[in-house]
């Protein structure tokens, strides 16, 4: 008897938060990897690593991002909500938002299996549409309690072929993800979506983001866009010809 | 007669110059590429968008001095 109202208190409290909107707040940090510094470059090089990473390191907190979730129309929108902008150095801060692919607007549109970036970059607009998930996530075991949610971990490896620049060609990212399977799926913060539960915690080798406070909201404050989007490939022929002007 | 096929000899060589210049990137473009590379490897950024930022930066100061670009010091506070 005591099991049965268990699982009914469980069961009920998943579908309360499955049919809500919700309202997620992350932060995002270095990890100690990120700040260890190649000893092989020389004596200035280092030097010159370090205090650009400690200086990632000191700023990166201070920008806040929200994921507010409309569970009626099952899209999401992830995006910086507050920050404390370094004064004078606009290429610094959109480096910090950036990371993790967070510095512009990300819809998740469930019904169209869909993750649409809206960036707006030197008096253009590239609604981009990507499939989602976006990367091929391995499901481990492992578990954590996160914010007092039960999380699972996913894993993903991506190479860099369709890049810009030769610098980035054919390296290969390593992804994480913890989502929490009470609370809504294929949600959650920038790409990291399309796992059977909300993402509280992801990022790679360097950084990550997690979230600090989850509420339930009566009305989300966005709406998706009613604009015609263009593919990755075509985000990458038009900033080519940005390259090659 | 001579006269047009000199106008086409002409034409035909402006035209395969102008392929060149197109096909190989501007010693700004070479620099530019270079401080970005260098900006990425340093750890400033991993996204794309902010390493097009820092390309199109650094082309902008290139081009604007007339080529004759410092090699920047590394954003960062």
């Amino acid at each position: 008897m005591y099991y049965k109202l268990l699982f009914i208190l469980l069961f009920s409290s998943c579908l309360a938060y499955s049919q809500s909107n919700l309202e997620i707040i992350y932060k995002k940090k270095v990890l100690p990897e990120y700040l260890d510094v190649d000893d092989s470059l020389s004596i200035d090089k280092k030097q010159n690593y370090s205090r650009i990473r400690n200086s990632v390191k000191n700023h990166i907190g201070k920008h806040t991002y929200s994921l507010s979730i409309d569970s009626g129309s099952s899209v999401s929108l992830f995006e910086v909500v507050n920050t404390m902008d370094i004064d004078g150095n606009e290429r610094f801060n959109n480096s910090l938002k950036g990371i993790l692919g967070s510095r512009f607007p990300i819809y998740n549109n469930l019904k169209k299996d869909s993750i649409y970036e809206n960036a707006d970059f030197r008096g253009m607009n590239y609604f981009t549409r990507y499939k989602s998930p976006r990367y091929d996530w391995d499901f481990k075991n492992e578990t954590k309690q996160i914010l007092g949610f039960k999380c699972y971990l996913a894993v993903a490896k991506v190479k860099n072929d369709a890049t810009l620049f030769d610098f980035k060609d054919g390296k290969t990212q390593s992804f994480y993800a913890w989502y929490a399977p009470s609370l809504p799926s294929r949600y959650g913060p920038s790409f990291f979506t399309g796992l059977p539960g909300l993402v509280l915690k992801a990022g790679n080798d360097k950084f990550e983001i997690y979230a600090v406070k989850i509420e339930e909201i009566d009305q989300v404050k966005f709406k998706f866009p009613n604009k015609t989007s263009i593919t990755e490939n075509q985000k990458l022929m038009k900033l080519q010809n940005l390259i090659r002007k | 007669m001579k006269k047009v096929f000199s106008i086409i000899a002409l034409s035909a060589m402006t035209l395969s110059l102008n392929a060149m210049n197109l096909d190989q990137p501007t010693e700004c473009e070479h620099y530019a590429m270079e401080q970005a590379a260098a900006e990425y490897d340093a750890g400033l950024f991993d996204d794309e968008w902010d390493s097009l930022d820092s390309y199109l930066y650094h082309l902008d100061i290139c081009e604007s001095s007339g080529g004759n670009a410092e090699p920047v010091v590394i954003i960062g506070n």
